[in-house]
């Protein structure tokens, strides 16, 4: 059949005759013109207008703001001050000027909430920190050298990944069960929670690396160094930023979970998992003290779970969750 | 098939190995004398903290130390806790109760997380979707031992629809919440996960060609967009099932559920030093086991692995 | 096939009317913004049964779009909004997805663009034909065919097709006594020695469980030389109907798949791209459609292995009577497969006809301009001027102007007995990509090395950037070692040799503003300040045609096109004597690809540049290159000239890429 096709004496059959648009209707546009109306968009700043749009990062964005502002100035939410406990006030009512009532100690509940913003948030805040210079680094060497330096790191991130978590802290917190630095739950809690970021540094480095950008700029006469700073790294901050600002909240609730085990914080330090850990003796009685501390912690954890999502959705259009 | 499961042991040898000496001397080789630590507040006896460094070999070069205790471990030698009581025994009993507790929590997350995943996955943008969305959403921000109490609290205290706490032989019945508020977190995360990936590969080209053979709806979404779907939510899951055991110390502490959890925070606020190493290298195994299982499970779902 | 069945064709063509209508359709997305994009306008064409209807278009024509609301298969948020789609006279639009399933599979059947996506990598490919099967209840013993094959069976063969029965196909179980039942009857109707053999040969190859007919059977049996009663008497004992896992065996042989019982057990991942689209022909004609929907069904693939199975798709649909609308971007295998041809641009249809006539005459501009730039048909065009004694200097445009005055016996790189061996992964073999290759790269031309996919054309080219180490033979720049160079002196190689890679969307970094990433090179080599990098970066941009303000663009904000029109600016930042041209238009739409190629030749006459260019697609090389060098296999199978190689080609090899040229044969009437 394929030779009669070039039979040039070919009738065409009913309503498949010549056919030729008017010029008029698709006029003919320059091959591969640039369109210079549309404004400029780097990922960036997509990612911006994609978030700017985005219910959930609105609502989490004031919160967080709100959270922050606590957490910087609790003054100005209470003049009371949360160490100060009187056994007088023990468990007593909510009263004027103290909201919240009282906890075990005679301590106000209110004014202890507020404070417990700082401590919480610079637990999540100083561990994320670490986590991401720490995890990035050690995933993008992994990726990026391959070959044994990858295999020794990835069996070294296999090794912590399979202590769970939770055990691995206790462990190496009743070491430290003396001392009364916030820095003790912030290394443990590193010492853990890097290997997450690791795992995804390596997994994003390794699939920049095999972009074809980067071999042109090696052909431009880039070394890999440069590659990996200029090219690599910057391609593949994206998952570890959403990790970031998922794990910070994670490891707030990781901080209350350890503190309410009595193994995190000191009880000087004024925080949510401790009043927690010290109010569910009274749950009978008292629910409302527990109560207080626990919404606290879950709004704020909340929050920064809400901006992960958030974050992702911009950064990663093809995982969105809504 | 066969040469895939070998690898996979083989590279889980290094880390089992690794993972017991980083717990090991987390433990025992870490800045603070665990003997010390055992004592807690009291003044330190040298003559019982001498005799206890001989008997978990302290005295010896650390790494010894670490190679004893794992022949020891080999042969389930544990040791015995400072009452005297082989350490085996006291595990053999709080084991069985926390396997059962995470097994009901297994398939609380399991069976709900799938099912509510998939019809948000199924219908997303409807009222409901929204609604699983929001619930999953709180139960990852709520700490465990909130959403713990909050129960505790109005079924058990308030409605007395649940027993407060769980007795000495923890019951079916009395595992039920906790089992719930164990498993709530990882639920939480199924639904997210069957539902993203639902979405994702509901618009995948081989669904498509699937629709164009003139499969009905019904068939291609259960053959094609819910088994592939599935794929990565069994992953987890296998994975969550080892992590379960690790993590069920919050709810049994709020339940008083005497199992692994329970028994590791006694010992730790006895300074049980033995005994905590000696569950952790145990629930480790567990967990190492688990995730090889995933892997042979992964490789059996997904025939691309195989051939690798 | 004589004209007298072509006539009957047309006759019963034009009794039974189109087999698809499309009148006026209208396709909208509605974008996140809830406004409304017009992917297809006002667009109609027909199918008639049995014939072969082609759409052509760019990409973002609409001409999938057209095709995939026929099936009811938009995506996403597609939706018709006007027109009517007619199937057997019956309207398709405003169907429930429910009709729809009843109709898909059955009615009308898709052959899919990207064989690697387009099978469920968690099933087995037998599982994958059989759902088809199941889907529409085919019963599995019998084949199924249109009025229009069966008057072609009739035409065709020495038997009558009588009934249903006739159409009974063979069974693995009852082969082996079917075959001795047929060797018996050899004999026994005097057939003996050599021809005997060969009539056997014939029947082990053509009766194929689950795929041959009863009649056929008959009719083989008579033409062989036995007698019509007992022909018909074996086929009758013999061939009583297959399983379904003969038929699945049976439909994937069809599609051209060798050991297709064992290959139906195997998983997608352990076929190779070729084979993964023979499946899926395979399952778009399981059902014996009317209408097959093949939507760029072999783009994705090499050439020859391209022309293999259109060859093979078309002498199925021909013997099924099925009717294809083709979709394509390649006008020349446009009309070199379809009939009738639909041009269509911006998602209308600007041009339709018979193949030829729109081919040899275009009427719309845009047509015109398509004509104009595919490469198929441009070399077609050049060896129709050679044929006519003409000077084709005219139509070679890239000839440098004063070529004469460049020092042209000077080779600035040449490759001696170059070699690269890869370890193959978990084991100990060694894999040779590139064998034993030599060749030299005259100053101020354009050598093109032309290969197939694991051809080792792009590993030569990586070897000679300096991108990969070879194992074995040395490349040479001026004379001296490619590989001997490090520090200082491999910088100023990399100032003289660049790059053009193929992938618009890979080799730009995202993230970089398209400023910073011309600007790259010169931060690299350190040339000059901000303010003289900008105003270079500004005559680069105007060198290949782009206007000043792209610079604060991104790459994601440009089409494919323009991409590589900046990849092409950044490989001239530094002025270099030597671009490596790596598939550099393979990925870009026809008029898209002629207009970079012209900046090209424009670029060489300019600069006096060579070109290294790497292509597996023989027609642009007509277009561009002085010198052709044919690989395979990682060995180089020809040089010569390009005149040489179209002209006269030596090896096999190329004769069959030469013929693999879609709308190599056609026979345009050169205005």
């Amino acid at each position: 059949m394929t030779d009669n096709n070039q039979n040039l004496s070919y009738e065409p059959l009913p309503g498949q005759e010549r056919y030729v648009a008017p010029l008029d209707e698709t006029p003919l546009q320059d091959v591969d013109k640039v369109d210079e109306s549309a404004p400029a968009s780097s990922m960036w700043s997509d990612a911006w207008r994609t978030l700017r749009k985005n219910p959930l990062f609105i609502v989490s964005g004031i919160l967080i703001v709100f959270i922050i502002f606590i957490a910087l100035f609790p003054g100005v939410f209470t003049k009371i001050d949360p160490k100060y406990c009187n056994l007088d006030n023990s468990l007593a009512e909510p009263e004027a000027g103290h909201p919240f009532g009282y906890d075990f100690q005679g301590c106000d509940v209110f004014a202890r909430t507020i404070y417990g913003t700082r401590t919480s948030l610079s637990v999540g805040l100083l561990t994320t920190i670490i986590v991401v210079v720490i995890g990035t680094l050690i995933g993008a060497v992994a990726g990026f050298f391959g070959g044994w330096v990858d295999a020794v790191l990835s069996r070294i991130i296999d090794i912590f990944y399979s202590i769970p978590f939770l055990l691995g802290a206790i462990v190496v917190l009743q070491m430290f069960r003396t001392s009364s630095s916030i820095w003790k739950v912030v290394f443990v809690l590193a010492l853990f929670g890097w290997v997450s970021t690791a795992r995804i540094a390596r997994g994003s480095v390794m699939e920049a690396k095999n972009l074809e950008f980067n071999t042109a700029s090696t052909a431009l006469g880039s070394t890999p160094m440069r590659n990996l700073f200029r090219h690599i790294i910057p391609n593949a901050l994206a998952p570890i930023i959403v990790i970031g600002t998922t794990s910070l909240g994670s490891f707030i609730v990781s901080e209350a979970t350890l503190s309410f085990l009595g193994l995190g914080l000191p009880t000087t330090v004024v925080s949510w998992g401790g009043d927690i850990s010290q109010a569910q003796v009274n749950l009978m009685t008292n629910p409302m003290v527990l109560f207080y501390p626990s919404v606290a912690l879950a709004i704020t954890v909340l929050s920064f779970i809400m901006m992960g999502d958030a974050v992702k959705d911009a950064l990663d259009p093809k995982s969105r969750t809504a | 098939m066969g040469k895939y499961l070998l690898r996979r042991i083989l590279q889980m040898i290094p880390v089992v190995l690794g993972a017991t000496l980083l717990v090991y001397a987390l433990v025992f080789a870490l800045p603070g004398d665990p003997v010390k630590a055992m004592f807690g507040d009291k003044p330190v006896n040298e003559a019982v903290a001498a005799q206890i460094r001989a008997e978990y070999n302290l005295d010896k070069p650390f790494i010894i130390q670490y190679l004893l205790f794992l022949k020891n471990a080999f042969t389930l030698n544990f040791g015995n806790t400072f009452a005297g009581q082989p350490v085996i025994d006291e595990i053999g009993r709080a084991f069985p109760v926390t396997i059962k507790l995470a097994l009901m929590a297994f398939c609380f997350e399991a069976v709900f997380g799938v099912v509510f995943g998939i019809i948000s996955g199924l219908k997303k943008g409807k009222w409901y979707d929204s609604v699983i969305l929001i619930v999953s959403l709180l139960l990852i921000s709520v700490p465990t031992f909130v959403t713990g109490f909050a129960g505790q609290y109005f079924l058990g205290i308030q409605w007395s629809l649940i027993p407060v706490t769980a007795s000495a032989d923890a019951t079916f019945t009395e595992l039920i919440f906790p089992a719930m508020v164990l498993g709530s977190v990882s639920m939480a995360y199924i639904i997210r996960l069957t539902r993203s990936e639902i979405s994702s590969n509901i618009a995948l080209d081989y669904v498509r060609t699937a629709r164009a053979k003139g499969m009905s709806n019904g068939s291609v979404m259960v053959r094609h967009v819910l088994r592939n779907s599935l794929i990565p939510v069994v992953t987890y899951l296998g994975q969550d099932l080892g992590a379960l055991m690790g993590g069920a110390m919050i709810t049994e502490q709020i339940f008083n559920i005497h199992g692994v959890g329970f028994l590791t925070y006694q010992s730790i606020l006895k300074g049980e030093g033995n005994l905590v190493v000696s569950i952790v290298t145990l629930l480790l195994l567990v967990f190492v086991i688990c995730n090889l299982l995933v892997d042979l499970l992964y490789a059996a779902l997904d025939p691309r692995i195989r051939y690798e | 096939m004589e004209n007298t069945n072509d006539a009957k064709i047309v006759e019963m063509q034009k009794a039974q009317g189109p087999l698809l209508e499309v009148k006026n359709l209208a396709i909208d997305f509605t974008t996140d913004e809830k406004k409304a994009v017009h992917a297809v306008r006002d667009a109609s064409f027909s199918v008639y049964p049995g014939q072969w209807v082609a759409i052509v278009g760019e990409s973002g024509s609409g001409k999938s779009t057209s095709a995939m609301a026929v099936l009811g298969l938009l995506p996403g948020t597609g939706h018709v909004v006007g027109g009517s789609i007619k199937l057997d006279g019956k309207e398709l639009t405003g169907l429930k997805p429910k009709d729809f399933d009843k109709l898909r599979g059955d009615k009308m059947g898709l052959v899919p663009q990207d064989p690697m996506s387009n099978l469920n990598p968690v099933y087995r490919i037998g599982t994958q034909v059989k759902e088809a099967l199941k889907a529409n209840n085919m019963d599995v013993a019998h084949e199924k065919r249109s009025a229009l094959a069966k008057a072609l069976a009739d035409e065709d063969s020495a038997v009558e097709l009588k009934g249903n029965e006739d159409e009974t196909f063979i069974g693995s179980a009852e082969l082996p006594a079917l075959m001795d039942a047929a060797k018996a009857a050899l004999t026994d109707a005097g057939v003996t020695g050599e021809a005997a053999e060969k009539a056997i040969k014939y029947f082990e190859s053509e009766w194929v469980p689950g795929s041959e007919t009863r009649w056929r059977v008959a009719n083989d049996l008579i033409k062989a030389g036995v007698n019509d009663d007992k022909a018909w008497s074996i086929a009758k004992a013999h061939v009583t109907g297959s399983t379904l896992d003969d038929r699945i065996a049976g439909l994937l042989s069809e599609a051209g798949l060798p050991d297709a019982a064992t290959r139906a057990r195997q998983y997608p991942h352990e076929f190779s791209g070729g084979m993964r689209q023979r499946a899926l022909i395979a399952i778009g004609l399981a059902c014996r459609p009317d209408l097959l929907i093949a939507d760029e069904p072999t783009s994705a693939l090499d050439v020859t292995v391209q022309k293999k199975i259109l060859d093979h798709l078309h002498m199925l649909t021909d013997s099924l009577g099925t009717a294809v609308l083709f979709i394509t971007h390649d006008l020349g295998l446009a009309a070199e497969r379809a009939q009738h041809i639909v041009v269509m641009y911006k998602g209308q249809v600007v041009e339709s006809g018979p193949s030829l006539e729109v081919l040899q005459h275009p009427q719309h501009p845009y047509t015109k301009r398509l004509v104009a730039a595919a490469p198929s048909l441009a070399s077609q065009r050049i060896i129709s001027a050679h044929k006519r004694g003409e000077d084709t200097d005219a139509l070679l445009e890239h000839h440098v102007v004063g070529e004469a005055k460049l020092e042209k016996s000077e080779n600035i790189i040449t490759v001696e007995h170059l070699t690269k061996e890869f370890k193959l992964p978990r084991t100990k073999e060694m894999f040779k990509a590139v064998d034993d290759v030599s060749f030299s790269l005259k100053r101020g031309s354009t050598l093109a090395i032309v290969g197939e996919s694991g051809s080792g054309k792009s590993t030569v080219a990586n070897m000679i950037l300096k991108l990969l180490e070879p194992t074995g033979g040395k490349a040479l720049y001026e004379g001296e070692d490619i590989s001997t160079f490090t520090g200082a002196k491999l910088l100023e190689f990399r100032r003289h040799v660049q790059p053009v890679f193929q992938n618009p969307y890979g080799s730009l970094d995202p993230m970089y503003s398209i400023y910073r990433s011309i600007e790259e090179p010169l931060r690299i080599h350190k040339i000059g300040d901000a303010k003289s990098r900008t105003k270079r970066v500004r005559e680069l941009l105007d060198m290949v045609e782009l206007p000043e303000s792209v610079m604060t663009r991104y790459p994601n904000e440009l089409s494919g096109g323009q991409r590589q029109r900046i990849a092409i600016a950044r490989a001239m930042a530094l002025s270099p004597d030597v671009i490596v041209c790596d598939e550099a238009v393979s990925a870009l739409d026809v008029l898209v690809q002629d207009q970079v190629l012209r900046l090209l030749n424009d670029l060489q006459a300019e600069k006096g540049l060579s070109y290294l260019f790497i292509t597996h697609d023989l027609a642009v090389v007509r277009q561009i290159a002085d010198e052709v060098v044919v690989m395979q296999h990682g060995r180089l199978v020809e040089h010569a000239t390009t005149d040489e190689v179209f002209n006269h080609p030596q090896k096999q090899y190329t004769r069959d890429l030469l013929d693999a040229i879609p709308g190599g044969k056609l026979q345009l009437g050169l205005d």
